[in-house]
């Protein structure tokens, strides 16, 4: 297991049935932060990597230190030029394909990433083993485009490992009961084989001192 | 192969900004709004840099696929039928491209190489032309919290029935900084590195303003790093000191101090050079130099030197 800890400025993490208002889901979901580890160590398919876990906690302080207002990072909504249709209607796309439009973006993310690979289905090398070379020997990764979480413009400020967490930080805990849905897998061509996960962010902040307990983690698993 | 990037964040000077594409809501043209440390600030979108990089690449008489008449956007090759059979356009190279037609069943294998076709398999997975831009754009945030700068402007000269415009405008006096990211490995013609560094120094006007206002855009102060690391560690390292109404890179100096940041992978220019935390990072070993040409220069040098495949970017200016 290891832990990471990530900083993304700005980022949009479009809900999968938002239409005309590009609504973010309010936290990056565990799909996009699985694609971003493989994004940063150079893989590009999406299964090579099935079954490994995911645990994330949100910051509770900015990097001044002052106290964050929510655990969630404050949303903004902003004019972009958006494609208004997914892959397909070619004729539709370019005629009336592209307008501005209202888009959500989280400001200010930052959270912590734990990884465990050992539920991985896959031959070695696991992910874990991977995402240590590539922070520790980034000459020794080759890999494409800029590292970013969700879309491309939304670079990576920030990902290292971390030893012993310090701070507050928010846990996200899969419940049934919890008011949040993110996507666990995304089918990006329609939504059949697109996987949601019920969570709930914890309002108290914790200073994580163990690896979190079972009930704390996500599993990556593709449809079958 | 290690990956190689160049990563920048820019400074601007202090000018009044106003207009900038927002909504239109009655008479009141809003400014674009996000947040920075649970304060409000005003914004300039990426894609709005994006296109002032590419009006620069066609302003310097480079060929690039997409001309912007005044008017309208013209095509060289829309589908981009020419790629692979000769040298890529600069703006095609640096931003990449996408086309995708009637996909109907979800890619479960690697996606498709940057500029190809996808072959129809045994599933019916329509066609992609794409290239994934090796060109990162940050959006432009404003170094200042908004507070609400407004102005009421009217029609001049002599006033007609039914011709008067009256409108409320928000401005914001303030520098911005944004940041770009490029994975020097993807970009197919490396001359382009250097052209993409012309135009962060020398940009056209980004975006919004018209004719009322006149933002300029280009860097007063700029950091370069030049590194195999997979993330910057420098987007939006100047910060408003409140109270000398003035800058601060304190946490990139305790960056530096620390080892987070290696110095010898940064080079700093502009006015950043003269204040005394320009001296301090110095002291730390970064490359600070006066001028913010002097430091692409520099940049390029230090991409040349990575590996031959950069080597054209030796030959300078």
């Amino acid at each position: 297991m290891l832990t990471l800890h990530v900083e993304v400025p700005y980022g949009s993490f479009r809900k999968s049935y938002a239409r005309s208002l590009a609504e973010t889901y309010p936290l990056p979901p565990p799909a996009t932060v699985y694609g971003m580890l493989l994004s940063l160590v150079g893989e590009g398919f999406r299964r090579r990597h099935a079954g490994v876990r995911l645990s994330l906690a949100f910051s509770g302080s900015y990097r001044d230190g002052s106290r964050r207002h929510s655990p969630f990072p404050r949303v903004a909504q902003t004019l972009r030029k958006l494609s208004r249709y997914k892959y397909g209607e070619a004729s539709k796309q370019s005629k009336q394909g592209n307008r501005p439009d209202y888009i959500e973006t989280l400001c200010d993310i930052a959270f912590l990433c734990w990884v465990d690979s050992a539920q991985e289905t896959n031959p070695e090398p696991r992910l874990e083993m991977r995402l240590r070379e590539a922070l520790e020997t980034p000459e020794t990764i080759t890999r494409y485009g800029v590292l970013s979480l969700g879309l491309s413009d939304d670079a990576v400020n920030d990902i290292c490992l971390v030893q012993e967490p310090t701070g507050d930080w928010h846990r996200l805990k899969p419940s049934q009961e919890g008011s949040l849905e993110l996507p666990v897998w995304v089918d990006h061509v329609g939504s059949r084989h697109t996987r949601w996960q019920r969570y709930e962010l914890e309002r108290e902040p914790v200073t994580p001192t163990e690896p979190p307990l079972e009930a704390y983690w996500t599993v990556i698993r593709p449809p079958a | 192969m290690t990956t190689h990037y160049l990563y920048a964040t820019i400074l601007t000077g202090e000018a009044v900004a106003a207009n900038n594409r927002g909504d239109n809501l009655g008479n009141t043209t809003t400014l674009q709004k996000v947040f920075h440390q649970d304060d409000v600030h005003t914004s300039i979108s990426a894609e709005a840099i994006r296109f002032a990089l590419r009006h620069h690449f066609q302003l310097a008489g480079l060929p690039v696929n997409r001309r912007y008449d005044g008017d309208r956007l013209i095509y060289a090759d829309e589908k981009r039928t020419y790629w692979g059979s000769r040298t890529p356009f600069i703006d095609d190279d640096l931003m990449g491209f996408m086309d995708a037609a009637a996909a109907q069943a979800e890619r479960d294998d690697e996606e498709a190489e940057p500029g190809s076709t996808a072959k129809s398999g045994k599933k019916k997975k329509g066609t992609v032309t794409k290239r994934t831009s090796p060109l990162a754009v940050g959006r432009a945030v404003s170094l200042r919290p908004y507070r609400g700068e407004l102005s009421f402007n009217c029609v001049s000269g002599v006033k007609e029935k039914g011709k008067l415009s009256l409108y409320n405008a928000e401005m914001h006096t303030t520098e911005y900084q944004y940041s770009i990211a490029l994975n020097l490995n993807d970009v197919l013609d490396k001359q382009n590195i250097g052209h993409l560094i012309d135009a962060l120094i020398e940009p056209p006007p980004v975006a919004g303003n018209h004719a009322r206002f006149y933002y300029d855009f280009s860097p007063a102060s700029i950091v370069f790093r030049v590194t195999s690391t997979h993330a910057s560690r420098i987007q939006n390292c100047f910060e408003h000191d409140e109270e000398g109404r003035t800058y601060t890179v304190a946490r990139l100096i305790r960056r530096v101090a620390s080892g987070d940041i290696p110095a010898e992978e940064l080079i700093i220019g502009g006015e950043l050079s003269h204040t005394d935390e320009g001296k301090k990072l110095k002291e730390l070993g970064v490359t600070v130099l006066d001028g913010i040409r002097k430091a692409a220069d520099e940049a390029r040098r230090r991409i040349a030197r990575r590996d031959k495949a950069f080597a054209v970017l030796a030959e300078g200016r």
